[in-house]
């Protein structure tokens, strides 16, 4: 059975070797050229894992210095350091970290960061998880999520943060628990989460909020969900129950586009949050238009412009 | 490096403290350590400076301790979300450990037994998810 199809994991890492150290922890949160020295401590790493594919919870020990830029992806993560001294760096912003406040790692975007002597916990969740989650529990669309990670949650969300991530902890570290009984705490944690940091999800057109449109609502839903991957509209009919006509017929009158369109529409979107959150460093403006699905770089600059008033060229290099 | 996990005295302990203390203390005889508890199968790799121990499902009686100077040839096959690291000294041993984890394994166990080396019939005529269980046959 490979780990990706298994529930429940619970593992562990440790060394005393900082090229050991650097490998992993440059592999766990798509980071490259990380710098390590040692400090006066004798230096031992340790990275823990506990949880399963919606969330897991994860601690790291670095008891030496380690800066670098990471950028992690197909995830929401919040930590929160128990020990040391950690600072991200978003932009040129510094962002101290202090012990036991939990901050967000800033989403879809390179990020800096500094840390010494550390100890830290974490908190992982895959980013469709997440985002099913936050569109269950707040109505919006399913899509990705946009932390504010300079937001400072007041000290009412943030009490209740804690003590909901207490009884999360409680339950998946000791592992005795069922299938069942840990769904329940993968979502009370994730809601807890998306009451307690700022965050901007796809906004809703507001043709979807009456009951008599919930099919339709159901399609864009559907292609919200599934815009990276190769959906038809035939499947996007048949997921919500609709024949291809009464797909078509809808998003006309409802939304004045065609289904296709309407795909599409999201696709530029996602690439322009890829262009914006990326630089000229990290990625190429074909890359991002082949990530989407757009197979010709010069339609989908075309079609860009005039959807968003500049060339995806300059979105990169803003 | 495991041992036993620490009882927490509070509720907010479990936010408070680092998870890891919950997986018990670093042992500092180890030089490495890598585990992965999934569905109560214990499979782990122990680096001490003479030996390494292997813990996986398909060995017999789930743990085999190799002196290092006896580790013929080691090596790493990818499954999905997962690493399978090898040893061979007359008998295979495998564990099988999460993905994520692979390049420190690969930088741990290359300063400690040198570069992997695949053997011959470790990808001919078969998936790599079925040469490992070929090899860890081998155990049975």
């Amino acid at each position: 059975m490979s780990i990706d199809n298994d529930p429940f994991i619970h593992s562990e890492i440790a060394g005393r070797d900082l090229d050991q150290a650097r490998a992993m922890y440059e592999e766990s949160y798509n980071g490259a050229g990380f710098t390590t020295e040692l400090t006066d401590t004798d230096f031992a790493y340790r990275y823990t894992i506990t949880g399963d594919n919606e969330m897991t919870l994860r601690s790291s020990m670095f008891l030496g210095s380690v800066q670098g830029a990471i950028q992690p992806e197909n995830e929401y993560v919040v930590s929160w350091i128990t020990g040391g001294a950690g600072v991200y760096d978003v932009g040129g912003d510094e962002l101290p970290l202090q012990i036991g406040k939990p901050a967000m790692f800033p989403t879809g975007k390179q990020f800096a960061f500094e840390f010494t002597d550390y100890r830290q916990n974490l908190v992982h969740f895959n980013a469709g998880y997440l985002e099913r989650i936050a569109a269950e529990e707040e109505g919006t669309l399913p899509g990705g999520l946009t932390f504010d990670h300079t937001a400072i949650p007041d000290d009412e969300a943030l009490r209740q943060w804690r003590n909901t991530i207490a009884r999360v902890a409680k339950t998946v570290l000791t592992g005795e628990t069922t299938t069942l009984a840990r769904a329940e705490v993968n979502r009370e944690a994730a809601a807890s989460l998306l009451r307690t940091f700022k965050h901007a999800g796809p906004p809703l057109p507001e043709a979807l909020l009456a009951p008599r449109n919930a099919r339709l609502r159901h399609a864009v839903e559907f292609m919200h969900s599934h815009a990276h991957l190769p959906i038809t509209p035939t499947e996007i009919a048949d997921d919500a129950g609709l024949s291809l006509r009464g797909l078509q017929v809808a998003f006309s009158r409802h939304l004045d586009v065609t289904p296709t369109d309407y795909l599409r529409g999201i696709r530029y979107e996602r690439a322009r949050d890829d262009l914006r959150n990326l630089g000229p460093r990290d990625t190429t403006v074909a890359a991002i238009a082949a990530r989407w699905g757009f197979a010709h770089p010069g339609r989908f600059a075309t079609g860009y412009a005039r959807r968003f008033g500049e060339s995806p060229s300059v979105t990169l290099q803003r | 490096m495991s041992g036993t996990s620490p009882d927490p005295g509070s509720e907010s302990d479990w936010v408070d403290t680092t998870w890891a203390e919950f997986f018990g203390p670093l042992d500092p005889a180890l030089l490495f350590e890598c585990t992965a508890t999934i569905h109560g199968r214990q499979n782990a790799v122990f680096v001490y400076p003479h030996e390494i121990v292997v813990e996986g499902p398909e060995i017999a009686e789930h743990r085999r301790s190799i002196p290092l100077a006896e580790v013929a040839r080691w090596w790493l096959v990818d499954e999905p979300g997962a690493v399978v690291v090898t040893f061979r000294n007359g008998h295979d041993s495998a564990a099988r450990v999460p993905r994520v984890f692979r390049p420190a394994l690969e930088t741990a166990l290359g300063k400690v037994l040198g570069p992997p080396r695949y053997p011959e019939d470790a990808f001919s005529g078969a998936s790599e998810a079925e040469s490992v269980s070929r090899s860890a046959r081998v155990d049975r």
